[in-house]
């Protein structure tokens, strides 16, 4: 049997796994293990096996993850975000749909300090919720806008997907990270057009809250000083040179751990608890990671990249189709799958494809990631919805995925408009010269 | 006097025959033994919490060391890799206790049940004997890091206990899905 042959097997092999319910760090470690044993010997295999997961518990650029994943933890534990929430409402609660509004620009400043979809939904959701369901908003819109802007969180820096894919292809993280702002901001703006546009269609579903007073709005501006402290020591160091990816995320952890203590908001059991929740997230990344190289070292050896790759260039198609056909893949993925298993499986072939074509690999980090956020919201396996499932009590799943559908169109919209424009994703990231 | 009342309230009272008997004895057995691996889990989970914070002040401490007084920590690259190391494995079995290694769902649970059964028996055979397999050679990895006495290439720490530490705290991770395969085959008869 041709190694090809055996590496379309394992992938066959490799999905019935997902799907009969086995953890998907295991599986690809599993069947990476049993290919690259088939293909090459038993001891070999084995060597494989437990070097790949010595070195990749072990790896340096590895650790930015890890730091940036506590840093996140450390954030709401210390009520930064409750605070970005109450300034935002502050400033636009009194229109038609403010909260809803206030909640998007509350989960685009979250994530400008967190690196993870699922974090900035769950901490946002928890806040911003019943607020919004103590003036009455709708909970299709509420719902829907709270899983859908946690999205945010992921394409504004810092992002572990945005780290994950710049260590897999050896790409600059700053500028990952700098790349995904403006189109971060892109994404920001569409929603909150969207939300305009359910609110002025029908008023009842986002009621006006209390005016405040500029006096009150100046003063409500503080609650957004630790946020950008953190953003511009971390991200900023990061961008200038005077951090490494790791000690930015190490600096931003311990910055917000100090915030907590100087504002008296951080108990000892939320410390405790928030590293032990950092710690249990690091460890499910780092072992999906690390099942990933298994998995990638067995497709490697099968040849099966260079042949998709041949493949493709043979089909004869013009490079915007196949990108274009790459993204449907990817958003049909991410309907069945978390979006950083599915980036760290298929990466390794996706992109020498999208690199032969042309593509700018920056951009195509951000196409990526955008498209495979999707999964995030969409049915059957949508996690941000399952979190806000999980926090608003007695609200279907059926209704949270009805408010997510307008959001789904502004993801759509802001992907269309990267393609359309790769400027948005290219411009800052030429200013950063390493 | 039992077996007339058994008789005559067959849905009251039922006498247990020697097989129930030792199924129940069985299951209370997996019980001590799943707690036991919980306090396990949870107690290396500490250790992993405290190589995380370690892991945190050293690069903080690297960070103020080389820019503030131009002396970094010695071998600080080394010391952050190790502790991850430490961190991420020692969390492992707490991360499968509640449930935060990602799995697909949505099919599985549409299976009737009796296959749902089956399937999962199998696939907990399978990482068992993977688990089994990473255990036994990480000690392997461990004794050749031993014999030919490698260390870490700035801090010089020896590295032949990490992969020790790995078979260790895999040990618990194993031992879960153990309990589960045993509770997945054993299910019928004590209920």
């Amino acid at each position: 049997m041709s190694p090809v042959i055996i590496g379309i097997i394992g992938i066959g092999v490799l999905l019935l796994f997902f799907l009969l319910g086995m953890p998907l760090a295991f599986s690809m470690a599993f069947v990476g293990f049993i290919g690259f044993t088939y293909i090459t010997n038993p001891i070999a295999g084995y060597s494989m096996l437990s070097r790949d997961i010595f070195e990749q518990f072990t790896s340096f650029p590895l650790s930015a993850i890890t730091v940036y994943v506590l840093m996140g933890c450390y954030s709401y534990a210390s009520g930064i975000s409750r605070k970005l929430y109450n300034t935002a409402y502050v400033w636009v609660g009194q229109l038609t749909g403010g909260m809803t509004v206030a909640t998007v620009v509350a989960c685009a400043a979250f994530g400008a300090i967190c690196g993870s979809s699922t974090a900035t939904a769950a901490t946002m959701g928890r806040i911003a919720l019943p607020e919004m369901k103590r003036y009455k908003y709708s909970d299709q819109l509420a719902t829907g806008c709270v899983a859908a802007a946690g999205t945010l969180g992921i394409l504004i820096p810092p992002s572990t997907i945005f780290i994950i894919y710049g260590i897999m292809t050896e790409n600059s993280i700053g500028k990952l990270f700098i790349a995904g702002v403006l189109p971060g901001a892109l994404l920001t703006s569409l929603m909150i057009i969207t939300v305009t546009i359910i609110c002025l269609r029908d008023p009842s579903a986002g009621p006006k809250g209390p005016r405040f007073s500029w006096r009150e709005k100046l003063v409500s501006l503080s609650g957004i000083i630790d946020t950008l402290i953190l953003f511009i020591v971390t991200i900023g160091g990061l961008f200038l040179g005077f951090f490494t990816p790791t000690q930015a995320g190490a600096v931003g952890a311990t910055g917000a751990l100090l915030i907590g203590m100087a504002r008296r908001n951080l108990t000892w059991k939320g410390f405790i608890t928030s590293t032990k929740d950092g710690l249990l997230t690091a460890c499910m990344i780092f072992f999906i990671i690390t099942g990933a190289t298994i998995f990638g070292k067995f497709m490697a050896i099968s040849t099966i990249t260079s042949a998709a790759a041949d493949l493709v260039v043979q089909l004869d198609l013009s490079p915007i189709i196949i990108m274009g056909l790459i993204i449907i893949l990817y958003f049909i993925g991410g309907c069945f799958m978390d979006s950083m298993p599915l980036i760290v499986l298929t990466l390794p072939v996706i992109y020498p494809i999208c690199i032969n074509l042309g593509f700018d690999p920056i951009w195509f980090g951000v196409i990526i990631v955008l498209v495979a956020e999707t999964g995030v919201i969409t049915p059957p396996v949508g996690v941000n919805v399952f979190v806000i499932k999980g926090i608003s009590e007695g609200i279907p799943l059926e209704t949270i995925f009805k408010g997510i559908l307008p959001f789904l169109f502004a993801v759509i919209a802001c992907i269309a408009i990267i393609l359309a424009f790769p400027i948005i994703a290219t411009l800052l990231p030429g200013f950063i010269t390493y | 006097m039992l077996l007339f009342f058994q008789k005559a309230f067959p849905n009251i009272i039922h006498i247990y025959n020697s097989q129930e008997i030792a199924a129940v004895k069985f299951q209370v057995f997996l019980d001590k033994f799943e707690r036991f691996n919980r306090v396990i889990s949870s107690a290396i989970e500490w250790i992993g919490v405290v190589a995380l914070l370690i892991l945190t002040a050293i690069t903080v401490a690297d960070i103020v060391g080389s820019k503030a007084f131009l002396t970094p920590v010695p071998g600080s690259v080394d010391i952050v890799g190790l502790s991850q190391l430490i961190a991420i494995s020692f969390a492992g079995a707490s991360a499968q206790l509640v449930g935060r290694h990602i799995r697909v769902e949505f099919f599985i649970i549409r299976i009737p049940f009796p296959i749902q059964r089956v399937i999962n028996s199998i696939i907990y055979l399978f990482l068992i004997a993977f688990f089994i397999l990473v255990i036994w050679r990480s000690m392997i990895l461990g004794q050749s890091l031993h014999d030919i006495g490698q260390s870490s290439s700035t801090a010089r720490i020896p590295l032949y206990p990490f992969p020790y530490a790995i078979a260790f705290a895999f040990l618990p991770l194993c031992f879960i899905y153990i309990v589960k395969f045993l509770r997945e085959i054993t299910q019928e008869r004590t209920t």
